[in-house]
């Protein structure tokens, strides 16, 4: 396009430079002839002016020395003006012979004035006076002719230059108006065909720009040609492609940066939630020197943080880490963060001690991680805490209990063993009765004997009961009766009154009796110990339920009993401990049976609670789990021996226990058959059923040494006879299959030891089952 | 308070007489057109020096310088030395200054010419000839060829000669002798030099037959009663413009050296050719006939 304005443009200005050049030439050519002009203008003004000056001077000459004489300053004056005169003709340019003419003039004119001269300043002598007259008014006349001969001829000239002149300048018109009309057409067609060539792409552009200004990316211009304009068309599509591409990417960009934010703002935010809401405590604090000794004016927690120190939030900023841990644990804890600092470590973990406002304390669990720095953001330390202390309690109870368990364990072998033979030992006993005349003083030592092997039965069931907590046999019991007898049985020859407040609406309770025997038992022990110049325990029983006593949140009802001594009470120092196994205030004390105690009301869902104040007794509250179900009345203990009938397979391996309990039943009327092994058990039970007299009761000990025990000897006879009568006995009665015996199909149990009258019941009952 | 009064008058007096613009008169010493365009640049130096407006107005003839003088009321001319000298008597004329010819001198002398092929040597051969005088009242043009022949005997011009006329300027009666109007030519030697500069065979064609004394050259005079002030301006700047480049070449236009101070003393040899000529120039008529 360039090219082509250029092109288009030096022709026009070629052509008008020629029009141009042609008519300037012409009108160079043409000035001289108008100088000329202008001269001989000038030439016939000067000689007009000649004439005149000569015709005036000649006027004076005659009129000289006359009344109408002019003066002789004007004839000066007049004569001066014609040597003028006549020198200006010779300064322009003339031809030899034009120029020889004036020359001629101007001698004439030098002789008039000498004439004049002469005739001027002549006096006397009219004649001679005439004569120059005369002679100057000749050679006046002289000039006059040569002027006015000088100027037809300039008029010619003159008239000839001013035609040619005039001839030329119509040519020189002509030429100017030919070369503007031809320049004026042609430029007409470039302006045309530039102005096309123009405005069509512009028109284009300036329309796609228009587009794209007002969002429509991508618009195009068809226009293209080899010229600048077909590149800038072609430049311009790419770029508004391009601009498409662009603003179509920017877009997405902004919408996924949108997002971004929106999920970087919905992150912050949940993290702030999280921040806030976490019942995690999380304070994070910029990295500096001892930080630990720091206030927490510049770190950054949460609520839950916050709440654990019981500080209001300007206080706590006041606080540095420090100051709110447990001395103890301080240094450990500038250890690890040491130690993190250095960059020896990522993180740490720990537990320590803080301290509230007041002084309390409570355990944490921190994880205290480093924040490297990112973004510009210096680096910072998060430090996340939960509250422990209840966990830490747990743990207490925990190793509290497996202490027990350990210990459980060893008392549970010996409390085993010795449960067996207790068993021979009350089953011998019992036999001897049987066999002796009741009247017989023998008859009473039998019966210390066997209230002593009781008593050591209570002993190894206790032992056992500490062993692992002792999984009670429960049994749903109105406990109002064994309240009192539990009681008095406790008080017995002491020094000690007893006042019961015992509701008459208690609510039944589901219970191990023999275990909770064993709770009023050491509750009460403890109690007249602590008043060995006597005094009044009150023992109480009412209901109640969780809220008044307990955290649960749902409410659950209890039976709460009470029982308050008027002792010395228990120092505070010494409450949170005396449930711990082997701890005792008492000289020679075994330190057992709180823990016991403990254990057992644990064991059947429930609480124990206790209140002292030095010098004012202690009060201990029992909370056992209500049952509103079925009432099934306790079965009171019968001193009596039932006979049966029946066939009675016995699954024991102690020889002595075996034999002891085959004489007991056989004596009692029923056929034993004796087995020390399970396997064997099930063969003859097996090969009972096909015969006419098969087994009616089958009593397995639980713990068969060597053998198959009375577990899986159950499994197998059940197998064999689904209604089979199965009683289960063993010495380890925390175990589960002796608390939930039924559900092994045993439709009965005898914890050892168990004498002649608790068998025979049992088995009497059992036989009328199976009968039915 | 006499006095007070006086110079009031004096000033007054001056005031009234302060002329800016002063009327010359010229001589037809020469062609009255060259006359007039030899004294223009002096009159116009003379005009920018002192700021005083000189118009030359030139006189046709020496006889009616006088007459003219008081009827076109002129403030002065450059007199020759027998109307300078008259103009002193009869106008109260007062001298101011004369230039200095090429030659040093600042006086002129009249010659009596005669053509060389005229075989006049002496005023003897003169008898019979035609005289050209210039003008009765010009020294060398007049005065003192008469002195001259009064001198030879010859006292009725008239009589002795054929005849006599006044050419009116000194190059006139050059030319009368030259071109053979007349046989015998009285003129000044400063015309007579300047024609011979113009062209010098000129003086070939001549032979000068007697030299008068030495008159002062013609010198300017103005009326006594011009401001004094005035007067000073001019006489400075005519005594002065020979210092100055303008001047001198103006000067030099002129045909002379400078310009010196002229008093009523220096017109003393004129008073004695005229004395000599038997002229009184209380009562000498000047005018031609």
């Amino acid at each position: 396009m360039k090219k082509r304005i250029i092109i288009s443009l030096f022709a026009l200005f070629i052509f008008l430079s020629a029009g141009t050049i042609t008519a300037i030439l012409y009108m160079a050519s043409n000035a001289s002839g108008l100088k000329n002009i202008i001269k001989l203008h000038e030439v016939e003004q000067l000689r007009r002016s000649l004439v005149i000056s000569i015709q005036n001077v000649q006027s004076s000459l005659y009129t000289y020395n006359t009344p109408s004489a002019s003066d002789l300053d004007f004839i000066v004056r007049e004569a001066a003006s014609l040597d003028k005169i006549a020198q200006k003709c010779s300064s322009c340019h003339h031809s030899p012979q034009l120029t020889e003419r004036i020359e001629n003039m101007q001698s004439l004119v030098i002789d008039y004035e000498d004439y004049l001269s002469y005739y001027l300043t002549a006096s006397a002598n009219p004649e001679r006076t005439n004569k120059l007259k005369t002679e100057a008014a000749h050679v006046g006349q002289q000039l006059i002719v040569m002027a006015e001969a000088m100027s037809h001829s300039a008029t010619r000239s003159l008239t000839e230059l001013s035609e040619d002149a005039m001839a030329r300048v119509n040519n020189v018109m002509t030429i100017l108006l030919i070369t503007v009309a031809i320049t004026f057409i042609l430029g007409v067609i470039v302006a045309i065909h530039l102005a096309k060539s123009v405005t069509r792409p512009i028109s284009e552009l300036v329309e796609a720009t228009g587009k794209i200004s007002s969002g429509e990316f991508g618009s195009t211009i068809s226009f293209h040609d080899q010229t600048e304009f077909g590149e800038l068309a072609e430049h311009f599509n790419k770029m508004s492609l391009t601009i498409k591409d662009g603003y179509e990417k920017i877009q997405q960009e902004v919408a996924e940066k949108i997002q971004t934010e929106h999920a970087l703002r919905e992150s912050e935010d949940k993290f702030r939630t999280f921040f806030e809401m976490s019942p995690v405590g999380i304070v994070i604090y910029p990295i500096a020197l001892d930080p630990l000794n720091r206030t927490l004016t510049s770190s950054v927690y949460n609520t839950a943080f916050h709440n654990f120190f019981g500080y209001s939030r300007e206080e706590l900023r006041q606080m540095s880490v420090a100051e709110i841990t447990h001395p103890t644990d301080l240094r450990k804890n500038i250890v690890f963060m040491e130690e993190l600092l250095a960059g020896k470590r990522d993180s740490y973990t720990m537990e320590k001690r803080y301290i509230k406002k007041g002084g309390d304390i409570f355990w944490g669990l921190i994880n205290v991680t480093l924040l490297k720095s990112s973004y510009g953001k210096p680096p910072q330390v998060m430090t996340t805490l939960v509250d422990i202390t209840e966990r830490k309690l747990i743990e207490s109870e925990q190793l509290k209990i497996e202490k027990l368990e350990s210990v459980g364990i060893l008392a549970g072998g010996i409390a085993h063993d010795f449960n067996n033979i207790l068993t021979t030992i009350v089953n011998n006993i019992s036999l001897a009765k049987l066999s002796t005349n009741p009247d017989n003083n023998t008859v009473e030592i039998l019966s210390n004997m066997d209230e002593a092997c009781r008593r050591a039965k209570d002993l190894t069931n206790q032992l056992l009961t500490f062993s692992k907590g002792g999984t009670p046999v429960k049994k749903i019991i109105s406990i109002k009766e064994q309240i009192r007898d539990s009681s008095l049985f406790a008080l017995r020859g002491s020094n000690i009154n007893c006042k019961f407040f015992i509701a008459h609406d208690l609510w039944p309770v589901e219970i191990d009796a023999g275990q909770i025997d064993q709770v009023l038992y050491n509750l009460l022990i403890n109690a007249v110990q602590a008043m060995p110049g006597g005094g009044t325990i009150f023992i109480s029983a009412k209901n109640t339920w969780s809220e008044t006593h307990t955290n649960e949140k749902t409410q659950k009802d209890y039976v709460k009993i009470t029982i308050e001594d008027q002792g010395a009470g228990i120092p505070e120092g010494n409450l949170k401990n005396i449930f711990d196994p082997y701890f005792t205030t008492k000289q020679g004390g075994s330190g057992l049976g709180l823990a016991c105690t403990y254990s057992i009301i644990k064991n059947h869902g429930g609480n124990i609670a206790v209140y002292s104040e030095d010098g004012k007794g202690a009060v201990f509250s029992i909370y056992l789990p209500a049952v509103h179900d079925q009432f099934i009345a306790s079965e009171q203990r019968e001193a009596r021996i039932v006979g049966g009938s029946g066939k009675v397979l016995l699954l024991e391996d102690e020889d002595s226990v075996g034999e002891t309990i085959s004489r007991m039943l056989t004596q009692i009327g029923y056929d034993v058959v004796l087995t020390k092994d399970g396997s064997d058990a099930v063969t003859l039970y097996k090969e009972a059923l096909t015969t006419s007299e098969p087994f009616d009761s089958v009593i397995m000990d639980l713990t068969i040494r060597g053998g198959m025990g009375g577990k899986d000897t159950m499994q197998h006879l059940r197998n064999i006879d689904p209604h089979i009568a199965a009683i289960v006995s063993s010495g380890y009665f925390n175990d589960p299959i002796m608390a939930n015996y039924q559900d092994y199909g045993f439709i009965g149990v005898l914890p050892k030891p168990y004498d002649i009258e608790e068998l025979s019941l049992l088995l009497n009952r059992v036989m009328s089952q199976v009968r039915k | 308070m006499k006095q007070i009064a006086a110079l009031l008058i004096v000033l007054v007096i001056s005031s009234v007489s302060h002329a800016t613009e002063l009327k010359i008169g010229l001589i037809p010493e020469q062609n009255v057109f060259k006359q007039m365009a030899r004294y223009k640049p002096l009159g116009q130096y003379i005009e920018q020096k002192t700021g005083i407006a000189i118009t030359f107005t030139i006189l046709s003839r020496y006889g009616n310088i006088i007459n003219s003088f008081s009827e076109k009321k002129l403030d002065g001319a450059f007199w020759g030395s027998f109307t300078g000298a008259l103009a002193v008597k009869q106008l109260n004329i007062e001298p101011i200054a004369r230039p200095v010819n090429l030659d040093g001198t600042s006086t002129y002398h009249g010659y009596i010419l005669v053509h060389k092929n005229s075989k006049i040597k002496n005023v003897s051969d003169m008898k019979g000839k035609t005289v050209a005088f210039v003008e009765k009242a010009t020294t060398a043009g007049y005065i003192f060829p008469v002195s001259y022949f009064k001198k030879h005997g010859i006292s009725k011009l008239d009589t002795y000669f054929k005849d006599y006329y006044f050419t009116g300027s000194h190059d006139a009666a050059i030319h009368a002798v030259l071109h053979g109007e007349a046989d015998i030519a009285c003129a000044k030697n400063t015309i007579f030099e300047m024609l011979v500069r113009d062209n010098p065979k000129l003086k070939d064609n001549l032979v000068i037959i007697a030299r008068s004394p030495d008159v002062p050259s013609n010198g300017l005079g103005l009326r006594k009663e011009l401001a004094y002030g005035v007067k000073a301006e001019l006489k400075r700047a005519l005594l002065t413009m020979h210092k100055d480049p303008e001047g001198k070449r103006v000067l030099e236009k002129f045909g002379v050296l400078q310009f010196i101070e002229t008093t009523e003393n220096d017109y003393a040899p004129v008073f004695d050719i005229a004395a000599s000529a038997g002229i009184s120039l209380e009562n000498y008529i000047y005018l031609n006939k």
